[in-house]
């Protein structure tokens, strides 16, 4: 911008000597000297305290790092006799509590940042749809965001609350304890310990919890076996040929073809649904929910009515799809019951699945916002375009949203990583009880909560703790993140489309 | 699937016609949409719906146990989120004050917990907006209308801060504010933070939005760079100015770690309220909980609904490129 007001002095015609030249180049020399020492000035105070305690701050961690068994520093050089070299990061390394909170952390990561874009976005687009009272929307949707964790821990605990008296250990009917258990037992599902629980969700899921597989569940593996490969082929070849044949005379062969595979077994699925629900229907909440679902796809097939008229084997075999890939899960979850889930396979424990649920609803208006900023912004003469090309649907969504949506969605794939990366304010409210007695279980500890127990939670007794420890720990989180986001900036920076 | 349905209209045309034509087909088709909205906005919002509610019961409605034995029907849901027995609005008094019902020591207003924490806050979030402003203004209108050696460098140098994990500087941070005699003292709360890269970018992207003649003309009417700045740039860029403010006032009355670590002997808002957790009566007193939270976060959901909307649109702004 500066540039182009000094544009009259740099303006040399080809008459001038070359000493008048210099001159004159000295004098823009001194000139931009002189603006840049105001401008230097103008920079100074954010300069200052960004360098001091910010960039800085860096080098004296690391040169921590460097001294064992620290805890109180006077003046700015720890006794020397406390030196130790790399002494901090082998013990780092060789430490099995440290490796517990870095797996910890990179799920809770993936799972706020895979789950929370993915939901932001859906709710974006939604909100895309909206005209009147988009703002409204905006406004609440992003309200959690501005308040406090530590608050909103207090909240999501009492909800999460699994049992009224101390002296029962599992949550049941007549003792729901908060919210959400009153909410499960409203449906007919089984209550759970929620925030208490560290055994892995799959193995809740899959196994109800126990620690190997049940014991006397038996599994008809050659119906079993059967059942998915019919699944799998449907499912595949209605996905091959709907997608490559541009006949309409044979789409519609094998439209009716994949629907009369469908059928059967969508109409054994629905029976299964049928028996579940009436166990579902005895309470008035499940049965509100299934009527407002009903109403619901009612409403949306009549919507659809004339688009299904005018291409019914394209519907057809987009809901054979829909048959193929219900009936692969549900072989699947078949399957799943038989398994070993122990350990890793287990899956998150379900109280970091909670903690996780909490920081996406934290954090979900924020990239709403974002998203739906982005999405105003592609300009609409495009979506006509691509419209009256034939793109529809999911293909607009694929081929249009998401490529012109890259550069907001980049931008909040490394903004929410590395926020995730370092989180601590919502695992210390709820599972630090005051002072320095600590108490995070295994399945919860994250690095930022790990460096806070080495660092600060007990003196300097052991070569696990203190100030020199922990900022062997920061050096370690500070290095991994700048390197996830050069490998994030390298791996997908080149697909995003800017224009 | 609007469009598709309007241009296919011949085909149902004799059934529908009534429903099909003008606005009240246009208003039927949004309201699925809307009400999808509201259900998820419920459902987000739940929290807060269930924390005021809760607050302001009666004992007896907010024990753990309060839910044993109640029928699960839709008529106990309403009395689930809304006190039945009256509403009490003395559980925000009690809140404050630190009176539990097994509390022996009552306190007043004045020595009450709850205000001291307050005041530390306050003082600690205001002063940290007050120093960030005035260093973001100064620099970002520095990156945004001037001309100097270095300006790129220094710009990748903010950029390169960005990814730096704050926890990386904490303990530094902490030896070199013990070093300065600042422990436990608000200033330590205040000083690290008055300065903020997004602040910076935020407020340089509207400065140079303004139009250059803007300033040109300014500058030939003799208006130094800082009358320029307070009479013409930040009038003109009130939505970046309240946006910042606004983040810092969020970023220092919501921060935990620093002021555990920096200051604990003046606790804030939010350590006062993770001691107040901490306190044995709240698991059997719910709605004194809910009532320490609400007051915690209070003062920064009045201050976002004043702010709203030219706050969204900034955080909207500083996402496109």
């Amino acid at each position: 911008m500066a540039t182009v007001q000094n544009k009259p002095l740099l303006t040399t015609s080809p008459d001038l000597s070359a000493a008048e030249e210099q001159q004159l180049n000295r004098r823009k020399f001194n000139k931009k000297l002189r603006r840049s020492f105001k401008a230097y000035l103008f920079i100074a105070p954010a300069f200052i305290i960004l360098v001091v305690f910010h960039f800085l701050p860096i080098f004296y961690a690391f040169f921590l790092s460097l001294y064992k068994r620290i805890s109180v520093v006077k003046g700015i050089v720890p006794p020397s006799d406390k030196f130790a070299g790399f002494f901090n990061y082998q013990t780092l390394f060789s430490n099995g509590e440290f490796w517990n909170a870095f797996f910890n952390t990179i799920g809770y990561a993936a799972g706020v940042v895979v789950i929370g874009l993915l939901l932001a976005l859906g709710l974006a687009l939604l909100l895309d749809k909206v005209k009147e009272g988009r703002n409204f929307y905006r406004t609440a949707f992003f309200l959690p965001n501005v308040t406090s964790l530590v608050a909103v821990a207090a909240v999501w605990k009492v909800m999460f609350t699994s049992y009224s008296s101390t002296a029962l250990t599992k949550p049941q009917l007549n003792h729901p304890g908060g919210l959400l258990n009153w909410i499960f037992s409203g449906f007919g599902l089984p209550m759970q310990r929620w925030l208490l629980d560290e055994r892995g969700i799959f193995n809740l899921i899959f196994n109800d919890g126990n620690q190997g597989a049940r014991a006397n569940y038996d599994i008809n593996w050659v119906a079993t076996v059967l059942e998915l490969i019919l699944a799998l082929v449907i499912f595949g070849l209605l996905m091959a040929i709907g997608r490559n044949i541009q006949r309409p005379q044979l789409e519609r062969v094998i439209g009716g073809l994949g629907l009369l595979l469908a059928l059967p077994l969508a109409a054994l699925w629905l029976y299964l649904m049928v028996v579940e629900i009436l166990g579902f229907l005895d309470n008035p909440l499940g049965s509100g929910i299934v009527i407002i679902l009903l109403l619901g796809a009612a409403y949306w097939l009549y919507i659809q009515l004339p688009s299904i008229r005018k291409n019914w084997y394209g519907w057809a075999s987009n809901y054979s799809i829909a048959v193929g890939i219900g009936a692969v899960l549900a072989v699947l979850g078949n399957l799943a019951r038989g398994g070993q889930w122990n350990g890793w396979l287990s899956g998150p424990s379900l109280s970091m699945f909670c903690i996780i649920a909490i920081a996406i609803w934290h954090s979900l208006g924020f990239n709403v916002v974002i998203l739906l900023a982005g999405l105003t912004n592609i300009s609409r003469e495009l979506y006509e375009a691509a419209r009256l090309d034939g793109a529809q649907g999911f293909a607009m969504f694929w081929r249009m949203t998401v490529p012109l949506l890259s550069p907001t969605l980049f931008f909040l794939l490394i903004i929410s990583t590395i926020s995730a990366l370092q989180s601590f304010s919502l695992i210390y409210a709820i599972f630090i009880n005051g002072g320095n007695s600590t108490t995070i279980p295994h399945t919860i500890s994250v690095l930022a909560t790990y460096y806070y127990q080495a660092a600060f939670g007990g003196g300097s007794d052991s070569d696990v703790n203190g100030f020199g420890y922990g900022s062997a720990i920061v050096i370690f989180m500070l290095l991994f993140i700048l390197s996830l986001t050069l490998i994030q900036q390298n791996l997908l920076g080149k697909r995003v489309n800017y224009d | 699937m609007i469009e598709s349905s309007t241009t296919s209209k011949p085909i149902a045309a004799t059934r529908t016609t009534l429903i099909q034509s003008g606005s009240l087909n246009r208003w039927l088709r949004k309201v699925p949409l809307h009400l999808l909205l509201i259900i998820l906005l419920i459902i987000m919002l739940t929290p807060f719906i269930w924390m005021i509610g809760m607050s302001l019961k009666p004992d007896a409605e907010a024990t753990p146990n309060a839910l044993d034995g109640v029928n699960r029907d839709l008529g106990t849901l309403t009395g689930f989120f809304w006190p039945k027995g009256g509403i009490q609005f003395q559980n925000y008094a009690d809140a404050w004050t630190g009176n539990f019902a097994s509390s022996v020591i009552k306190h007043d207003f004045f020595d009450a917990p709850f205000t001291g924490y307050y005041v530390n806050s306050l003082v600690s979030a205001f002063g940290t907006v007050f120093g960030v402003l005035i260093t973001s203004t100064l620099a970002a209108f520095a990156f945004a209308r001037m001309d100097f050696f270095g300006k790129n460098i220094l710009f990748v140098f903010l950029l390169a801060t960005l990814t730096i994990p704050s926890e990386a500087t904490y303990l530094p941070n902490l030896v070199i504010v013990s070093n300065l005699g600042l422990t436990n003292n608000l200033l330590a709360l205040i000083v690290p933070w008055t300065a903020s890269v997004f602040s910076i970018f935020l407020l340089r992207q509207f400065f140079m939005s303004i139009p250059l003649e803007l300033y040109e003309a300014g500058q030939l009417d003799g208006l130094s760079e800082l009358g320029y700045l307070w009479k013409i740039a930040l009038p003109l860029s009130s939505a970046a100015v309240l946006t910042s403010a606004l983040f810092s006032f969020m970023g220092s009355w919501n921060s935990v770690l620093w002021p555990l670590i920096a200051s604990p002997g003046t606790p804030t808002v939010q350590l006062g309220l993770k001691i107040f957790i901490s306190n044995g009566d709240t698991q059997t007193q719910w709605n004194l909980l809910m009532a320490g939270s609400t007051i915690a976060i209070l003062p920064i959901v009045v201050l976002y609904f004043f702010v709203q909307r030219r706050f969204i649109e900034g955080i909207a702004r500083s996402g496109i490129k």
